[in-house]
């Protein structure tokens, strides 16, 4: 249920249909959007497929990030920049709580990304900037979007997080799910 | 960008601010920054307890970044503090063995759980996972939630809070940002800095020392500082300092209170105690006998801080505020709740745990015993269960006259925090304390009426608005009761567009609103307003108001007043601040115009799925 457009000031009586018409087609549109209870953000896709092969450093390059909605408000960005011998970045990776922030190292390897860091610290850490630690991590495309895998001991490889493409005045989708019921927001 | 800011800032004389107490910046950063932000999820206080920043699935942790277990209202990172996790499971095993004698760990069990709380992000993660023995850790949250557990976590906070004050705050005092702003900035200045610095020490140290360098010459400037160091929207940094925004907003309510208000005691008690007092001790002071209750109630005000504010300004009227989700019957509540009516209120937390000050005494309630009746005349009676009769508790009459006058400056503290945060038009980028006031509200179900004064009162305030603005709020008005929605719900997202239209307008002199279009998406009431030029295919703008996110009535009159004072009434603060949005606006205009926007995309969703839209 509705209730029509209305306009209230006589000066701009006169305008033409064709806004009306828009203006109710977005306002539709943000009732679809709530009525679906859609996941994420009702933003713009904030991600377009990359342009370069998957097996080119420069497919991975630009700013990736993921925002959490809700809980502790997870957030992560990467920057990539192709390199002679692979990828050169930064990152940073947190929670309203904590958060972490370093350089990347990247070595493309059969479509993977593999993955050393360095940490910003005010202290004492084997892998404080300019130190990297090991490849412990790659960076995969999937469908557009960054994937993140971490190496998780035994159990090898697994998936982290889903990072989408950075672009300039489009909205990122946010991540609307925490699992945690203390974490509602 | 910054050069009619800079300016201006430097036309203004010196000012010298005695600055705050030791007592008032200890408070930023138990209450503002600990109770607020880190020692809570939710609005639930998670202090006592092993937190994890991140998933547990089926038994398996999977941890943002490198975050690893934590405890604290200033929440303690074991993994990057293994001497806190050494000492826990010492403190562990004294209450143990004191309580508990088979629970006390033996010496392979406690070098593993000691090894297992120290753990890290990264170290998790390289052990598949791996959790702390459940049995294990069952025993060390109830060793955590005891006496002796929370007495342990109380002085890790309090080391914490002498780090910021050593680290911080003590170097930020001696900056002529700092020294020159009023308090309500220094306030702010600190729970901004203080917080950053928290959630990254490198990060906020540069933010510090771009304080101390003279970079940032007004809290805005930090506060975009913050926001700016990541790139990206909405992230950890910036949400982090939305959430101490929103806490200093809280504090600056009660430093500001009326003498009157009931809560100006409280909070005077809580500072003369120490906002750092021992909380198992609370009842041992004998100069503040009521030091238990005003402690909880202070802490209750910090994990409700979007609704706190209108509730603190309600008390300072004397007049009647209501949050509180209601059962489904409506006669009891869930969730939390704060209630006032002329000098009596009620407060619980989302455990249930509550405190009244009804007729100058104070008493405990709990959730469970509390009835609400709302009667034909518009009051409502809270009553309490002692004895197993429901007793009278509080009465609350929205139309009731307040007792006292507005007290000089509350809407200033309000409004000024509310916009201390940059982009505040941007949903990712809306403080904290604009996103969520009263976001338990909803139009069945919750009271959502603070401050409500007499029609005639209302009626008072919105004679004082523009006639634009008065056009613009009778238009929604008409609209949303046109849904069948009560006119007092109606006013109240009537009020919230109109102010959300004025601080626009603030901006750009220029801006109209010349479409209403009002809708019940699933329960929820939604108003669009628009303003379309002749001729233009798109919107100039678009503002999008739901009734669950709008403040009170008088909450959004308060802004709309400080909004039309004329701009000599205005402080130097808030000149700069509105003056660095409008310079922020401008540039995001200029950036917007080259692109198809977010709602061109929008479009394009809407093209195909037209059928699917009911009408």
């Amino acid at each position: 249920m509705s209730t029509d457009i209305t306009m209230i000031f006589p000066d701009v009586q006169t305008s033409p249909p064709q806004p009306l018409i828009w203006l109710r087609a977005m306002f539709a549109a943000l009732c679809l959007c709530m009525a679906t209870a859609c996941a994420q953000s009702p933003g713009s896709e904030a991600t377009t497929p990359p342009t370069q092969h998957e097996d080119s450093a420069s497919a991975f390059s630009g700013r990736w990030a993921y925002t959490q909605s809700c809980g502790l408000q997870h957030s992560a960005e990467v920057e990539l920049n192709a390199a002679a011998d692979g990828s050169r970045g930064t990152w940073n990776d947190g929670t309203r709580i904590r958060g972490d922030s370093g350089e990347l190292r990247g070595a493309l390897r059969s479509g993977k990304m593999w993955l050393s860091f360095c940490r910003d610290v005010n202290g004492v850490d084997a892998e404080a900037c300019p130190n990297f630690g090991p490849e412990r991590a790659y960076f995969t495309l999937d469908d557009g979007r960054l994937v993140w895998y971490r190496n998780s001991g035994n159990d090898g490889y697994r998936e982290y997080l889903r990072l989408h493409r950075v672009i300039a005045n489009a909205e990122i989708p946010t991540d609307d799910h925490c699992p945690d019921v203390d974490a509602a927001p | 960008m910054t050069e009619p800011f800079v300016g201006q800032q430097a036309a203004q004389p010196p000012r010298r601010n005695p600055g705050l107490t030791d007592a008032e910046l200890n408070a930023v950063s138990y209450f503002a920054i600990g109770v607020g932000s880190e020692g809570s999820i939710g609005g639930r206080d998670v202090s006592n307890k092993l937190s994890f920043a991140g998933n547990i699935f089926n038994g398996r942790m999977d941890p943002v970044g490198n975050s690893g277990l934590s405890i604290g209202t200033l929440q303690t990172d074991l993994g990057q503090h293994s001497e806190v996790a050494r000492t826990l499971v010492g403190a562990y095993q004294d209450w143990a063995r004191a309580n508990h004698p088979n629970w006390v760990l033996n010496a392979t069990q406690q070098t593993q759980t000691t090894s297992d709380l120290s753990r890290n992000g990264d170290t998790i993660v390289a052990q598949s996972g791996r959790s702390l023995d459940p049995t294990v850790k069952s025993h060390l949250d109830e060793f955590l939630k005891s006496e002796d557990g929370i007495r342990y976590v109380h002085n890790n906070d309090t080391t914490q809070a002498n780090k910021l004050m050593r680290d911080v705050y003590t170097p930020l005092r001696e900056t002529a940002l700092y020294q020159n702003a009023t308090a309500d900035d220094q306030v702010k200045l600190a729970a901004i800095v203080g917080k950053a610095y928290n959630q990254s020490e490198v990060w906020g140290g540069r933010i510090l020392d771009r304080v101390e360098n003279g970079t940032y010459r007004s809290v805005a400037d930090v506060s975009t500082g913050v926001g700016g160091l990541i790139r990206a929207n909405g992230d950890y940094m910036e949400t982090g300092r939305n959430d101490a925004v929103q806490g200093a907003g809280v504090l600056n309510a009660l430093r500001n209170s009326n003498p009157q208000n009931p809560l100006h005691d409280t909070w005077q008690n809580v500072l003369a105690a120490s906002p750092l007092t021992d909380p198992t001790r609370l009842n041992q002071d004998a100069a503040r006998p009521n030091l238990p209750h005003e402690y909880a109630t202070v802490k209750d005000l910090f994990l409700q801080k979007g609704e706190a504010p209108a509730f603190i300004q309600a008390l300072n009227r004397g007049t009647t505020s209501m949050h509180g989700q209601q059962t489904n019957n409506g006669r009891g509540f869930v969730d939390d709740g704060l209630y006032a009516a002329g000098n009596d209120f009620v407060v619980w937390d989302r455990n249930g745990a509550g405190h009244a000050l009804t007729n100058g005494t104070w008493s405990d309630v709990n959730r469970g015993n509390l009835g609400r009746t709302q009667n034909a005349d518009g009051t409502v009676d809270l009553t309490v269960n002692r004895g197993g009769t429901q007793v009278p508790l509080l009465h609350a009459d929205p139309r009731a006259l307040p007792l006292r006058a507005e007290a000089p400056g509350e809407t200033q503290t309000q409004t000024a925090a509310a916009q201390v945060s940059p982009q505040a038009g941007s949903p990712a980028n809306t403080p904290a304390s604009t996103q969520s006031t009263n976001s338990a509200a909803s139009q069945s179900g919750t009271d959502a009426v603070s401050g409500a004064p007499t029609m005639e009162l209302q009626a008072r305030a919105i004679e004082k608005w523009s006639p634009e603005q008065q056009k613009v709020f009778e238009s929604v008005k008409d609209k949303v009761q046109g849904l069948g929605v009560p006119e007092e719900h109606a006013q109240q997202i009537a009020a919230h567009s109109v102010a959300e239209f004025t601080k626009r307008k603030d901006k750009n002199p220029d801006e109209r609103v010349d479409h209403v279009h009002a809708a019940n998406v699933n329960g929820e009431v939604v108003v669009r307003t628009a303003y379309m030029k002749y001729g233009d295919k798109e919107p100039v703008f678009t503002n999008d108001a739901r009734l669950k996110d709008s403040p009170p009535f008088e909450q959004s009159a308060a802004q709309i007043a400080q909004s039309n004072r004329p701009p000599e009434a205005k402080s130097a603060a808030e000149q700069n601040i509105a003056n660095h949005q409008q310079n922020q606006d401008i540039n995001q205009v200029r950036e917007a115009n080259p692109v198809r926007t977010a709602e061109d995309q929008i479009m394009a969703r809407v093209q195909s799925s037209m059928p699917a839209i009911s009408r």
